[in-house]
Formats: C-alpha cells, sequence, structure tokens
C-alpha cells in the first residue's frame, strides 16, 4: 500500500537534505513510490528547500518521467520516434491500445497500467522499442507486446 | 577593482575594465546592440539571442549581455554574418509570435516590433505555420497573452528577484514552454500580489494591465452620472512620459486635460494622502503610548504602511502572522473613495449611487485592492473603476488632447488640496518622510530639525533604508512618555527587500518602531501601473521631479492641508475618531 505523501516527502528531506541540490532526487523519490507527485507534495518541498511551489512545478514539467497527475502502477512508454515507426511501432501502439482500451496519454480505470509515448530511447537498433517501468523491450511483435502486458500486476 | 583592458569594437580601440560584458563595452564606445531578454534591472539570461556579436577568432557569434571582454578583444557588431543572424532571430521569434499589432496593447510601444522594423524584416519565411492563438488569462490588475510570449523570461526574473514571489515559471519543455504558474492556475489563484512589475519590464504585449477604459467611457458619456477622478501622487510624474514627451510633472496639464475628457470633478488623492498621514500619524503614537506607558502586549511594533496594495497581499500571504503590525489606514485610494460617496457627495448635493469614482493610478495592484469585498464603507463599492497611468494616457490621445500645448489648471474643490508631503508619497520614502513631518511636530510642537523639512536620509534608491530620530527632553502636552526617546525607521521598496526586513523583524532581529514598505522599486513611480520601459535611470528621473513637486508647494506638511482641516473640523471631527473607524480603517486577512 502506497505511503501518505507527507511521509515520503520526510523521508527525502532527510535523505537528501533540503538543498536546491537535492529537489531532483526528492522529487524522484516520491515520483517513484506514488508513480507521480501530488500538488501536496509539491507545496511540501518547495516550503523545505525555500522556493515557490511554482518552481518546483517548473522542475516537474521539464521532465516527461514526473507528473503532478495520478498514474498507473506500471508505465509504458512506446518510442515512436523514426527507426521505431519504421519497424512498426504503429502496429505495436494500436496493439496496446486495443489489449488495454485506452488510448497513448491515460490510464487503465483500475490503475494498473499508463501508456505513453515517448521520443527516441536509444534503441534504434532493436526497434521497435518500448520501456515498462524501468525494463526496456526490444524488437517487438503484436504477440510479444500483449505476453509482456498480460504479465503486469 | 578590475584593471582596465583595450578592446577594438567596428575597429575602434576602446579602453574599458576587464571583466566587464561585451554589451557594456559597446556601449561605453557608443555602439548600440539590440537586445531582449537583458534588463539593467534583472540578472542576465542571455537567451533570446538578440545581442550576437562577430569576436575575432571564435567560431561561433558571441552572445554580448553575457560574455565578459578579455585583452584586445576584436568585436564586430554589424558584419554581413551578425546581420544574418540577428534577422534571422527576428524571424524566428516573429515566426512563433502572434503578430496581430494594431489589437495589441503595447503597439508602437514594444520591443520586438521596434526591432523588427530597424532590421527591416518585411517578410518572413519562417512563418509556416499559423500564427498562435491569441489566449488570454484575466485577474483584475494583469492579463496575459501567452500567444505573443518570445520567452525572454524577464517577467519570471523581475517576480523572483525583484519582488521574492516567484508565482510564473517556465513550465513544459523545448517548444512547448509557456511561462506559467503552479500547476497552470490563473494568477488569482495563486500568490500573484498583482504588481505589475512584470508588465513594465515585458518587451512584448504578453503582459498588461486589465483595462477598465472602456466604462469610464460610459460613464463620462453617461448625463446621469457625476464622475470623480482621483489623481495619485506619481502619475503627474509619470503622465508626460506615457504620452512620449520628456520625463517631468505635468499636474496643472494633466488636470486640465482630464477635466477635457468630460469628467465632472478632477480631485487628488494627494488629499487623502495627507489624510492618511494624520490617521496614520495618530494611530502610530498610540501604539507607542500602548507600548511604552501602558506596558500593552497585544499594541504590535513596529508598526507598517499599508498604502501599497501589493505589498499588503503580500504581507497576507507570506507574513501572515505579522498582519497585526499593519497600519489599519486604508490605502489613500480606498480613503477617498469612501470619502468621495459620504463627504464629497454631501458637499456636492449629489446622491452617491450616481457618483462613479475613477482612480487614475501608476498601479496595477489597485485594480485589485478597489476589489476587496470590504471596501465598501461608503455604502457603495467606493472606487469604481481604476486606470493606470498608461490607460489615462491613451484616453487623453484618444479624446486629441494636445498635452504640450494644454493650458496648466487646478483641481476642483473639497478634496482636491495637496502638499508636498502627500506628493512624496510617490517616492519610496515619501510616506515615512511626510509621517516623521507631521508626527514630530505633533508630540513636541517643533518643526522636525532637518533643512528645508526634507529628510534625506529615507530618501534614494538604498534597497533598505534606516533613519533613527531621538526626540528632545521637551514634548507637546500629552506627549511626555515619548521624551528621549529615540524612534527608530526603516523603508524598504521592492517586495525582495521587504522580505529580508519582514525576516528580521520576525526573528527578533529588528527593533523600528515604524516601517514602511512599498512594493514596486523606486516606490510608486516605478509602480506597475506606469510608462514603459523602466530603468534605474528613468526611475531617478521621476523620483527628482516629485520631490521638485514637493518644494515647490506651498504647504509641505499634511496637517497643514486646509480642506484636510476643514474635513476633520466638518466632518470627521477628530483623528481616530468614529467616521474615521467607519470609513478610513480596515482590517486584512490571511491568504494561502
Amino acid at each position: 500500500m502506497s505511503r501518505n505523501p507527507q511521509e515520503i516527502v520526510s523521508d527525502a528531506l532527510a535523505e537528501y537534505g533540503s538543498g536546491r541540490e537535492a529537489v531532483l532526487q526528492i522529487l524522484t523519490k516520491i515520483n517513484r513510490e506514488l508513480s507521480y507527485i501530488p500538488e501536496e507534495a509539491v507545496a511540501a518541498v518547495a516550503n523545505a528547500v525555500g522556493v515557490s511551489n511554482a518552481e518546483i512545478y517548473s522542475v516537474i514539467s521539464f521532465y516527461s518521467f514526473f507528473s503532478t497527475e495520478p498514474r498507473g502502477r506500471n508505465i509504458i512508454r512506446l518510442c515512436t520516434t523514426i527507426s521505431c515507426e519504421m519497424n512498426g511501432s504503429r502496429e505495436i501502439l494500436e496493439t496496446i491500445e486495443k489489449e488495454l482500451g485506452i488510448k497513448a496519454g491515460a490510464t487503465t480505470p483500475d490503475g494498473r497500467i499508463t501508456l505513453e509515448t515517448t521520443s527516441c530511447i536509444g534503441l534504434c537498433d532493436q526497434a521497435p522499442a518500448m520501456m515498462v517501468n524501468d525494463t526496456p523491450h526490444t524488437r517487438l511483435t503484436p504477440p510479444e507486446t500483449r505476453r509482456i502486458i498480460a504479465g503486469l500486476e | 577593482m578590475m584593471p582596465n583592458i583595450s578592446v577594438k569594437i567596428n575597429g575602434t580601440v576602446t579602453s574599458v575594465r576587464e571583466g566587464v560584458t561585451i554589451l557594456d563595452a559597446c556601449k561605453t564606445a557608443g555602439v548600440e546592440i539590440p537586445t531582449l531578454c537583458y534588463h539593467p534591472d534583472l540578472s542576465l539570461a542571455g537567451n533570446c539571442r538578440m545581442c550576437l556579436v562577430e569576436v575575432e577568432g571564435w567560431r561561433t557569434l558571441a552572445i554580448a549581455c553575457v560574455t565578459p571582454v578579455t585583452p584586445n578583444m576584436v568585436v564586430l557588431t554589424h558584419s554581413k554574418k551578425v546581420r544574418h543572424a540577428r534577422r534571422t532571430v527576428l524571424k524566428l521569434l516573429l515566426a512563433s509570435h502572434n503578430v496581430n499589432c494594431p489589437e495589441c496593447e503595447r503597439n508602437k510601444n514594444c520591443e520586438l516590433q521596434e526591432l523588427a522594423e530597424i532590421h527591416n524584416i518585411t517578410s518572413n519565411e519562417y512563418q509556416t505555420s499559423p500564427k498562435p492563438e491569441s489566449i488570454e488569462e484575466v485577474s483584475p490588475g494583469i492579463m496575459r497573452d501567452n500567444s505573443r510570449c518570445i520567452m525572454c523570461t524577464r517577467c519570471v526574473r523581475t517576480c523572483e528577484e525583484l519582488q521574492s514571489v516567484a508565482v510564473i515559471k517556465p513550465v513544459g519543455r523545448s517548444s512547448s514552454v509557456t511561462i506559467s504558474t503552479f500547476m497552470d492556475r490563473s494568477l488569482n489563484d495563486v500568490p500573484c500580489t498583482q504588481c505589475g512589475q512584470c508588465i513594465v519590464r515585458c518587451p512584448t504585449g504578453a503582459l498588461f494591465e486589465t483595462s477598465e477604459i472602456r466604462p469610464v467611457w460610459e460613464a463620462i458619456e453617461n448625463p446621469d452620472k457625476f464622475v470623480v477622478f482621483q489623481t495619485a501622487p506619481a502619475v503627474r510624474v509619470g503622465l508626460a512620459e506615457a504620452l512620449g514627451l520628456p520625463i517631468d510633472r505635468s499636474t496643472g496639464q494633466m488636470v486640465a486635460a482630464i477635466r477635457g475628457l468630460g469628467v465632472d470633478r478632477v480631485l487628488d488623492t494627494d488629499f487623502t494622502a495627507d489624510l492618511t498621514i494624520i490617521e496614520e500619524g495618530h494611530e502610530l503614537i498610540s501604539r507607542l503610548k500602548g507600548a511604552l506607558v501602558d506596558n500593552d502586549k497585544s499594541v504590535a511594533l513596529p508598526m507598517m504602511t499599508s498604502c501599497s496594495p501589493g505589498w499588503i497581499k503580500f504581507i497576507e500571504h507570506k507574513y501572515p502572522e505579522l498582519l497585526s503590525n499593519v497600519s489599519t489606514c486604508k490605502s489613500p485610494q480606498q480613503m477617498f473613495g469612501a470619502l468621495a460617496k459620504t463627504y464629497l457627495a454631501g458637499k456636492e448635493g449629489i446622491d452617491p449611487a450616481n457618483i462613479v469614482s475613477v482612480s487614475i493610478m501608476p498601479c496595477t495592484a489597485k485594480k485589485f485592492e478597489k476589489e476587496r469585498p470590504e471596501m465598501r464603507d461608503s455604502g457603495y463599492k467606493d472606487v469604481d473603476y481604476v486606470l493606470t497611468t498608461r490607460e489615462l494616457a491613451r484616453m487623453i490621445d484618444e479624446a486629441g488632447i494636445d498635452f504640450e500645448k494644454i493650458a496648466e489648471e487646478k483641481f476642483d474643490r473639497w478634496m482636491g488640496d495637496s502638499t508636498g508631503a502627500g506628493v512624496i508619497f510617490g517616492a519610496t520614502g515619501g510616506v515615512m518622510e511626510a509621517a516623521l513631518r507631521t508626527a514630530y511636530e505633533i508630540i513636541t510642537g517643533h518643526e522636525i530639525p532637518f533643512d528645508g523639512l526634507n529628510v534625506e536620509p529615507v530618501r534614494g534608491m538604498e534597497g533598505i533604508k534606516e533613519a533613527a530620530i531621538t526626540m528632545p527632553e521637551r514634548m507637546a502636552t500629552g506627549f511626555e512618555f515619548l521624551a528621549g526617546v529615540t524612534l527608530k525607521v526603516a523603508v524598504a521598496h521592492g517586495l525582495a527587500n521587504a522580505k529580508i526586513l519582514m525576516d528580521k523583524v520576525q526573528s527578533g532581529e529588528a527593533d523600528y518602531h515604524f516601517i514602511e514598505i512599498m512594493a514596486c522599486p523606486g516606490g510608486c513611480l516605478g509602480g506597475g501601473g506606469q510608462p514603459i520601459p523602466t530603468s534605474p535611470e528613468i526611475r531617478q528621473k521621476r523620483t527628482e521631479s516629485i520631490y521638485a513637486e514637493d518644494a515647490a508647494l506651498h504647504f509641505r506638511k499634511s496637517h497643514a492641508n486646509p480642506e484636510v482641516q476643514l474635513l476633520y473640523a466638518e466632518f470627521l471631527k477628530e483623528p481616530l475618531g468614529h467616521k474615521s473607524h467607519e470609513l478610513l480603517h480596515t482590517h486584512y486577512i490571511k491568504r494561502d
């Protein structure tokens, strides 16, 4: 079960300190535990570090791995840049969308999976590729993709 | 101190201090470099690339505003390469800019437009995508249209560096960056102070005041309405500038021009500035008595001024625990509003329901202040509309009034008298000086012992100013408790400086009795409703005009204002009296 945001922020501050240079580590920890960074956590971090809420929000908005919206327990990031596109990422996207019943950018109603498209993840030689949480999956085919999705908790 | 070095700019050798930027070196050499993100009040950003120059031996062009000169550097500022690069930069900026100049508030006063003209940009091969949609976001004082934004971040730096507010930041990445707020909220829903300092530093029309020109014209054109204008101290040193004339005080022309618009009464906020001094001066004395004589722990000192609505909103957001330190006096604008629909209505024999009360302010936060729900003590909305100095200039232009040639006129009576003390409210330190001129005389029975009544220690552009005045041993009757007491005061302008002072007050490090805070750098004369652009030099000139106006006035002390004396005799009866509390004092609220 996920802990309350305030607790996570306190832990992160204890671990990394409250200097401006610690902001990314603090945010990463929150984002990893909750899958997103809730508003109250942004305010708590801003307060501890001594910057405005807007500044923390600005940092969050710069990194696509951070989100201020709740996301699923698993995040699929399918590459749609040119090499993957030429090797069939569009078909993979359609497969996932059909399998999950959601469009890219959305989260399944049960909160299991968020589907996102991403720019190049550096796996062009093994295209089409996607990241599921921190794990890369390469040379995707529709059956293989369905198998990966089925294995997600 | 760094030594002087030689650099060659466009073939001419110039001696400059080592470490200055190429931009500064060019200024010294009299060579103009176009800039956009650069602003003399702010840190360097170097993001717009407008100031690119060629440096001999360098592979790429240098950003003049952030690159320091080195010995024997050879700089070319309008080589073919430089001109080509600048034109490209301009075209790229224009391609993502909502080029709809006639509809823009900043038409003919836009740095981007001016540079496009100077660089002869007549066609734009990059303009392939459709123009961005105009997206407007409204708050009482400030409007934003991000389709006109060029991402120079002057507003972001202003909000953080000068005001320590930091509610606007770049949000997103790459081509999707916008200047936005926490969770992309409206300025209404974040701790924006509505000071408008971002507006006066925006190079384009991405930020501008929420205009009320239309309803003001409608009121003037409505024969059933009795339209009363009040003009703030700093407007008279900004209006000429807003009309494209040199910076100078223009009180008489301003009155004549406003009357020329068809306004029924032209009155002066300086009148209520003087009134503020009487009320606030007595409040200070009463707080001092409570603290020093009665040993009343509930009396909050230092007392802080309450004229600047940006400052008030700031303290309500950031230091709510210090709100009891803020004077309960309404700002001069709101005192005027409350009296216009009571005292003035009676004097003129007009039904207050038909009075339209308009104030001309150097300020955008005043537009917010007039909307505060508690500002209805007259039984009506005390101030109906607030126009900035710039909006008044637009109305004068629209009416075809030749401001340069118009003959000077005087304010109307009952609330039109002003003193030099009221005028200097427009400059940082002015409220303090005016308060000291009056309070010292009340408690000692003598004029304040400064040459020509000029309290120099609280004047000037220092961010935080301090002064200490020791009271004589012989005091006026009733004020003996202050004999020999050293009155410590402090003045801050710009909210970043206010924050430094408040932190000191909060930690108990400061032992002042009275603090003046103005939200804007330079005080109201540098306000968010004043002419654009602004710079330290411009604010210095406006300051000189303010003090020249003070020196030229017959009455220099608020308590000498004849109409203020009449107001007390006929209507208010006494300072801090029943009527005053009903109409002239207010309270504050904690804001998130």
